[in-house]
């Protein structure tokens, strides 16, 4: 029998073909069907007299409606800035919280293992808990935090609580986080700083480097590619940070704020407002908003991506 | 090859098997919701082989009643899951708030249109007579214009005023001295502030009172001054009313004792009223009897009165009736007290295969026999009124404060989302009237803004499109 060298590849590709099924069959049902469908929820509206047995069935046609009113929405707009805040105070502080711990604990003293599990441990542990935790700290008064803070002299916000102050609610929750999240992104940075070949650090020696410079010129264009992570995955974290916010405002979405004339809550970020608005049984809005935000997240994460690029 | 195929349609058959239709096909097992603790759980199975065992006796018929336990938190999310998996259960206890809701998007079964109800009590009116008639009312939905009975109240709670013996007689001096009597709890507001005021001590860090945030918790307030939230036209259309001299007045007595001195700062961010009067860092607080053993475990030496009421120039100023009349001659000025409403109500689901038993049973937990027994078991006030007498308290001291507190509540807003209502529109209003950056008038005002923009107007936009749909059937 002959075979020619394209019927062996498509009896290869057949062959391949029953092992690709699985996951085709969960990427239909679990990914490309919800993405579909909930395109398909965007462009309707359920109302509270649509039929409680068939929900979905009974929903009717709004074409662009939900785009537009989230769109003019001054609550919606909030829930973007507040994301926009909360990525910058989780981000920025996060890589270069990660990255001093890295440098610091990159070296073989005896202890050092030790510190590098305590400092990844909190990243191990449910959001919501430490979340809880976080709140026990803040608490008004007698948490160990604000203490501190009357320590400091500020009794009044001491008092009142930082997450009851408008302009600490998000600090005050991006904080927990960084410190939750610093030891993964420190274990990343150790990984690469340990694979940097030390001859090229010989060769920045050489060049009579000090050790700021090779902070600078050196060691960081290494760990760019990690930087790029941290970010990317930073944003898209940011986008749907909804757990610590639920735990950490005792799901208010923090303490309200005037914003053009409504009210909106400081910590109502895109995550938390996305849960709130499907909570609420407005289920093509919920989809029109997540739609939204998959679309600010791609440009996000396009721009990072060019702009740590770039400069390769 | 045969072998991979069948490998690969394993995993298809099950999922597929998980879709099939699992509606039960056994129309002589009841299925029942609900959120009970596991106190209330055990004596609610009691109940269930008592009723199994009597409708066993009156019908010869052996009937299964199938318990399932739903968190409160989770019971609209899972009813919903099973409504469009078609698999909800016959009976549900659900919370007071969510029955509206549930009316409006046809879930529930109208209970006034079953034989057994017609029987029973021919009207909503008559049947509204024999039970506790605000949390009765709770099941009374006006929906499109047509108002039915869709639950009957299952169980029933409220709040009241809680304060601490021991810091009340450590100030019992200073009490005296104001012409207060330290072993009693305030009885108007005015008096209420004076209490407060003494009992407040930064050396000893404690504090006169603790305040809520959340709607819930105040709508005594706005219950006392006779404020009401909405109100339904002849087609079901809801308006919001809120803006008037009641709430105004309900508001200014909210912000006078959440934002004074003694107020410990309870409905701030993390902070809790309970926590506080636990470590008996606050004297006074307005809570429900779910928290009476919780306190004694905790070796709070407290009391429970009932809430403070207006002035009687605030009375007369605004022409506030009290809820019960029957109340003034026992009660005098604090028969125009007032709180909340809180419970569960018994539904029958759309989709149930047995209404008849599931209605038997509702009528047969909210029996004045079997609500007799909860209570004295349970410490838990009966929902029908004929229960309230020769009800066994000696367990429960608190109950009769708790039986007269009820009688001056009034019930919640009759609005479809309370969470939105609640979480959206009124505490973030509130919270800011409490931090200084919103006043009275401008609350008042823009509440009805809020109700009409983020709920009522949507709401009544469906209704009439309901309308008009049933219309052109």
């Amino acid at each position: 029998m002959k075979h020619t060298g394209s019927h062996i590849t498509l009896r290869h590709d057949l062959a391949a073909l029953p092992f690709l099924v699985p996951f085709f069959a969960v990427f239909l049902v679990f990914i490309a069907y919800p993405i579909i469908y909930s395109l398909w929820l965007s462009v309707h509206q359920v109302t509270i007299f649509s039929d409680f047995y068939d929900t979905f069935g009974t929903m009717t046609y709004v074409g662009l409606e939900n785009y537009a009113r989230i769109l003019t929405s001054v609550q919606f707009w909030w829930a973007v800035a507040a994301t926009f805040i909360y990525a910058v105070l989780t981000i920025v502080p996060g890589i270069a919280l990660s990255l001093f711990l890295a440098l610091m604990l990159n070296r073989a003293l005896m202890g050092f293992g030790l510190m590098r599990s305590g400092f990844f441990l909190p990243h191990v542990f449910d959001i919501y808990v430490v979340g809880i935790v976080w709140l026990l700290l803040y608490y008004p008064g007698s948490g160990l935090v604000s203490q501190f803070i009357a320590t400091l002299g500020a009794a009044e916000t001491a008092r009142d609580g930082v997450l009851d102050n408008p302009y600490l609610t998000l600090p005050a929750i991006t904080a927990a986080m960084v410190l939750k999240n610093a030891g993964f992104g420190m274990i990343l940075f150790l990984v690469t700083l340990n694979n940097i070949n030390p001859s090229i650090m010989e060769a920045a020696d050489v060049d009579g480097a000090g050790k700021g410079q090779k902070l600078l010129y050196v060691t960081l264009p290494l760990l760019r590619p990690i930087i790029l992570f941290l970010v990317v995955t930073g944003t898209v974290g940011a986008i749907n940070a909804f757990a610590e916010i639920y735990a950490m405002t005792d799901d208010t979405g923090g303490v309200p704020v005037e914003m053009a004339g409504e009210t909106v809550q400081s910590a109502r970020t895109g995550g938390y407002h996305l849960f709130k608005t499907f909570d609420e049984g407005r289920y093509g809005e919920a989809a029109a908003v997540s739609f939204v935000f998959m679309l600010f997240a791609l440009v996000i994460s396009y721009v990072n991506f060019r702009l740590l690029r770039s400069s390769d | 090859m045969r072998h991979h195929l069948l490998f690969l349609l394993f995993p298809i058959i099950i999922i597929a098997a998980a879709c099939a239709d699992q509606r039960r096909t056994d129309s002589d097992v009841l299925q029942v919701w609900h959120p009970f603790n596991p106190e209330e759980t055990a004596l609610f199975r009691e109940l269930v082989r008592d009723f199994e065992e009597r409708w066993q006796e009156q019908n010869g018929q052996a009937i299964t009643v199938s318990l399932q336990y739903v968190s409160f938190d989770d019971m609209y999310t899972k009813l919903r899951s099973a409504a469009l998996a078609g698999i909800t259960p016959d009976v549900v206890f659900m919370d007071v708030n969510q029955v509206i809701g549930l009316a409006f998007s046809d879930a529930l079964l109208r209970l006034n249109e079953l034989d057994g109800f017609r029987a029973r009590y021919g009207s909503i009116e008559a049947a509204r007579e024999e039970f506790y008639g605000q949390s009765f009312d709770v099941g009374v939905v006006n929906r499109l214009g047509e108002v039915d009975l869709y639950g009957l109240p299952v169980q029933v709670t409220t709040i009241a005023l809680y304060w601490n013996r021991e810091l009340f007689r450590q100030k019992g001096r200073e009490l005296r001295e104001a012409g207060l009597a330290s072993g009693r709890a305030p009885r108007t507001w005015e008096e209420f502030e004076e209490y407060a005021a003494i009992l407040t001590d930064p050396e000893r860090r404690t504090h006169g009172y603790g305040a809520h945030g959340s709607l819930w918790f105040n709508l005594p307030f706005f219950n006392m001054y006779g404020a009401e939230f909405v109100e339904y036209d002849d087609l079901g259309r809801i308006h919001p009313v809120f803006d008037s001299g009641n709430a105004r007045a309900a508001l200014r007595r909210i912000q006078a004792i959440g934002t004074a001195d003694f107020e410990a700062g309870a409905w701030r961010t993390g902070a809790s009223p309970e926590g506080g009067f636990i470590n008996n860092r606050i004297a006074m607080i307005l809570t429900g009897p779910w928290m009476v053993e919780s306190f004694a475990n905790a070796g709070v030496d407290f009391d429970v009165s009932l809430i403070p009421a207006p002035s009687p120039e605030e009375i007369d100023q605004l022409g506030l009736q009290p809820a019960d009349p029957d109340l003034v001659d026992r009660l005098g000025p604090l028969a125009y007290s007032s709180s909340n409403l809180g419970g569960q109500t018994g539904v029958i689901m759309r989709e149930s295969t047995r209404a008849d038993l599931g209605y038997e049973f509702l009528e047969f937990f909210t029996s004045e026999e079997i609500q007799r027994r909860w209570g004295s078991r349970l410490g838990q006030i009966p929902v029908r009124t004929a229960a309230w007498e020769e009800l066994d308290t000696s367990r429960y001291p608190f109950m009769p404060v708790f039986i007269d507190q009820l009688r001056t509540a009034r019930r919640v807003p009759p609005v479809p989302r309370y969470s939105t209502m609640d979480g959206e529109i009124f505490t973030p209003q509130i919270l800011m009237l409490l931090q200084g950056r919103l006043g009275v008038e401008e609350f008042a005002g823009r509440m009805d803004r809020l109700m009409r923009d983020r709920m009522l107007d949507s709401i009544n936009r469906a209704a009439e499109a309901q309308q008009e749909r049933i219309a052109g059937r």
